[in-house]
């Protein structure tokens, strides 16, 4: 598997922990920012990322305000997103049609999400958008 | 931005105070949970295994850390707290911190700079309680500096008191949310859900350990930051106030 993805957390040790868990295991590039402006960056300069893993809690502008941002982004608003928050999804007040329209395809609970479950849900979602 | 619906989020003091504290040992819970299930793996390389050790060592203590003050902010509202007022160093205590919290400025690119200081007075203080307050004025102040930036601490004399000072450059603080920083839930205007956010009960339980202490705790806002003085009696004043 060769997967190009984005890495949206401001959390420095966790951000190596699941760069380093998810290069060393499945031959992912993983590329990473700390904060919403960064990912638009890099966004910018690799138009072939696959996946971004995004943190909602995050310095600045919030995981909310990315998703907004990059909605308005015709040409790379298809990225699917795989969101990773300490948070509880219902806390936010969105409906499903609101997280779909951000292209949000699954919401991790990050307390309870190994490097190894994320991993699995990065393989099934690839997988998917491949079919 | 999508709007958080209101009547989900705990109401009761006692919902927020179990959701405030939840929320505040998730992140160093999640990253021990996360470094241990990579230490199974039998193929990670020795450096690694050292490295990620060291990192639950270090989020282990700062969760103490954490429940510490949280337990002594509870203690103190349920009149249990029984302080110990001593002659303190504040420069030590100041280092102490720095010191213990070290890591977790570094893994933001941060500097804690500790200033060095040209007095040797002691303040009267609780070492517990001023442990306490320091570590969650610096823990926050690392929590909301920018990346790169330096935290300063300094213990310096003013109007003839101790005054502690934990100076960072970070996003700063909003003119409307200074009103409500220490109030038990109170919250700036963070990422929602905001009873989520953490900086309200650290904030609220330093004010309040230190006010024990019979101090106080003053936040000066700049462009580039924030500044929180925690101002002490001097030990000598204290023992000439008892004459």
């Amino acid at each position: 598997m060769s997967v190009k993805i984005l890495l949206v957390e401001d959390d420095a040790w966790l951000a190596e922990l699941y760069q380093t868990a998810l290069e060393f295991e499945d031959e992912c590039k993983v590329f990473t920012a700390a904060s919403a402006d960064r990912a638009l960056e890099v966004l910018d300069q690799h138009s072939d990322i696959d996946l971004i893993i995004l943190d909602m809690f995050l310095p600045e502008h919030n995981g909310i305000e990315f998703l907004h941002e990059l909605a308005s982004y015709t040409d790379i608003n298809i990225i699917p997103v795989i969101v990773l928050s300490s948070v509880y999804k219902h806390d936010f007040g969105m409906n499903e049609e609101r997280w779909k329209h951000y292209g949000v395809v699954k919401y991790l609970y990050k307390p309870s999400t190994k490097p190894k479950d994320l991993l699995v849900e990065i393989k099934k979602q690839i997988s998917a958008s491949v079919v | 931005m999508g709007g958080a619906n209101n009547d989900e989020f705990p109401n009761s003091e006692s919902q927020q105070l179990i959701a405030s504290v939840a929320h505040e040992l998730k992140s160093p819970l999640t990253l021990i949970s996360g470094l241990s299930s990579q230490l199974q793996n039998p193929a990670i390389d020795p450096s690694q295994y050292k490295q990620y050790v060291q990192r639950i060592q270090f989020s282990s203590d700062r969760l103490l850390g954490l429940v510490d003050s949280i337990l002594r902010g509870y203690e103190l509202e349920q009149h249990m707290l029984e302080l110990n007022l001593e002659p303190i160093s504040p420069q030590l205590m100041l280092e102490e911190v720095a010191h213990e919290l070290e890591p977790h400025a570094r893994k933001q690119a941060q500097l804690i700079a500790v200033r060095g200081t040209r007095h040797n007075q002691t303040v009267m203080a609780d070492k517990g309680c001023l442990h306490a307050v320091l570590f969650n004025l610096l823990d926050n102040a690392i929590k909301y500096s920018l990346p790169e930036s330096t935290i300063e601490l300094e213990a310096r004399l003013r109007r003839g008191q101790a005054q502690l000072v934990i100076k960072d450059y970070g996003l700063g603080i909003k003119k409307t949310d200074l009103k409500k920083l220490f109030e038990q839930f109170g919250r700036f205007q963070r990422p929602v859900p905001q009873w989520a956010t953490t900086t309200g009960l650290g904030l609220y339980i330093a004010k309040q350990l230190t006010e024990a202490m019979n101090g106080s705790l003053e936040l000066t806002r700049r462009k580039d930051g924030s500044s929180f003085l925690v101002n002490l009696q001097l030990s000598h004043q204290a023992s000439l106030f008892e004459l």
